[in-house]
């Protein structure tokens, strides 16, 4: 195409431009060298011949930068002077180009962070099956449940199956000769299937385990340094053999929300849990709430 | 000075001239000025200062192509030519000049 041609001998001429200024120097001395020759061979003096010539040529400045500009594109080579300029200033005074610099990174690292932690903290979804119908239970205002209050609502049948959680319990990995103090999630063993948690090898923990542990990518990663044969492994935790059955996603985003991350789930029964409970498919929690009244008076007994 | 005396060209006529005067084979710059004005019985002076500007611009589009040699009296002198493109050029500008000329006299000659 003629305009992409024109484009492209545009840009050539900005890496060449010193030839150009000579040979267009040359030129314009071949013009009026030629025309003085003419001149004398019409009678002139030599000298008298050249002058003539160059009179009858006019500018060769002017000339030249009209030459020249047939080929500019103005203002790339305005920017690219305008870029060199800022260049030399900011060499010229560190100090300032310092505080540009850093007032730049401050800038654009705040509004990253901003929005990284609002995008995780507003919009993030926990992996799991179907959010929508997870609901999070507690009782007078208190998220904290006990084992009995936690076999007494999974035995009610209100739902499709309540799971107990807690985060919050440290667990003590002996590994050889060493010890390890991890951050552990213990659960119950419907927790995986009634939330749904995807895992990216292995198997999620089945109901009836009592010794099984999933763990997390960076736990795999950094303590078990990503062993393709993880599965299967034995890991001794609060001195009780557990079996390593699966690996979590790397993406993995747990229940109670974002920043958290455990080093591994485990089937334990804790103290206390914090309950979370899968609606029956098309139950609003309007619903699920007056259902539950009549049990909570026998809860109450528990 | 001839210049003096010439009329001053058409506006767009000069690459109009320089086209059909390069058709015959390169030219330096030189050269293409006195051919003009050899062809014009005097009559058109392109002006030194504008030819080397139009000349550049015409390689810009790409209806010429330079490249340097010898001259006549054995001085070192850049050649013009036509391209394939330029040649398409002179077809087209020449017509639409044509047109133009026989219009303007129709005009002349009834108004």
């Amino acid at each position: 195409m003629a305009l992409w041609n024109e484009i492209g001998n545009r840009l050539s001429y900005l890496f060449r431009r010193s030839r150009f200024d000579r040979e267009f120097e040359e030129e314009m001395r071949f013009h009026i060298q030629a025309r003085a020759d003419e001149l004398q061979q019409a009678g002139l003096a030599a000298a008298d011949a050249l002058r003539q010539a160059r009179r009858e040529f006019g500018s060769t400045l002017r000339s030249g930068e009209e030459t020249r500009s047939a080929w500019q594109m103005r203002w790339l080579e305005d920017l690219a002077s305008d870029l060199r300029y800022a260049a030399r200033a900011l060499r010229r005074n560190p100090a300032m180009a310092l505080a540009a610099v850093g007032s730049l990174a401050l800038g654009i690292g705040a509004n990253t962070t901003m929005f990284s932690v609002a995008r995780e903290a507003l919009f993030s979804e926990p992996s799991c099956r179907d959010a929508q119908s997870l609901v999070q239970l507690s009782t007078r205002g208190n998220r904290w449940a006990t084992v009995a209050q936690y076999r007494f609502l999974e035995d009610a049948h209100v739902f499709d199956g309540v799971v107990g959680e807690n985060h919050e319990l440290p667990v003590n990995w002996r590994n050889g000769s060493r010890s390890y103090y991890l951050a552990g999630t213990h659960v119950t063993d419907n927790f995986f299937q009634v939330v749904g948690i995807p895992v990216a090898m292995g198997r999620p923990i089945e109901r009836g385990e009592t010794d099984a542990a999933v763990v997390t990518y960076g736990f795999w990663r950094n303590r078990l340094n990503g062993d393709p044969n993880a599965i299967g492994r034995q890991l001794v935790l609060d001195s009780k053999p557990y079996t390593i059955v699966g690996v979590l996603p790397r993406d993995h985003r747990m229940l109670v929300g974002f920043g958290f991350t455990p080093d591994l789930y485990l089937t334990k029964d804790p103290a206390g849990f914090m309950l979370y409970a899968r609606l029956p498919q098309g139950m609003t929690c309007q619903a699920a709430y007056s259902r539950l009244r009549p049990v909570c008076r026998d809860l109450d007994r528990v | 000075m001839a210049s003096n005396s010439a009329p001053e060209l058409l506006p767009g006529t000069l690459y109009l001239l320089i086209l059909r005067t390069l058709s015959r084979g390169p030219l330096h710059g030189y050269a293409i000025v006195k051919r003009i004005k050899e062809a014009s019985r005097e009559g058109l002076q392109v002006e030194d200062g504008s030819l080397y500007p139009a000349l550049n611009r015409m390689l810009v589009k790409g209806w010429l192509a330079s490249e340097w040699g010898v001259s006549e009296n054995n001085r070192k002198a850049r050649f013009y030519k036509l391209t394939p493109e330029g040649r398409k050029q002179l077809d087209k500008e020449a017509g639409e000049f044509d047109r133009l000329v026989r219009a303007i006299q129709l005009v002349m000659r009834t108004a």
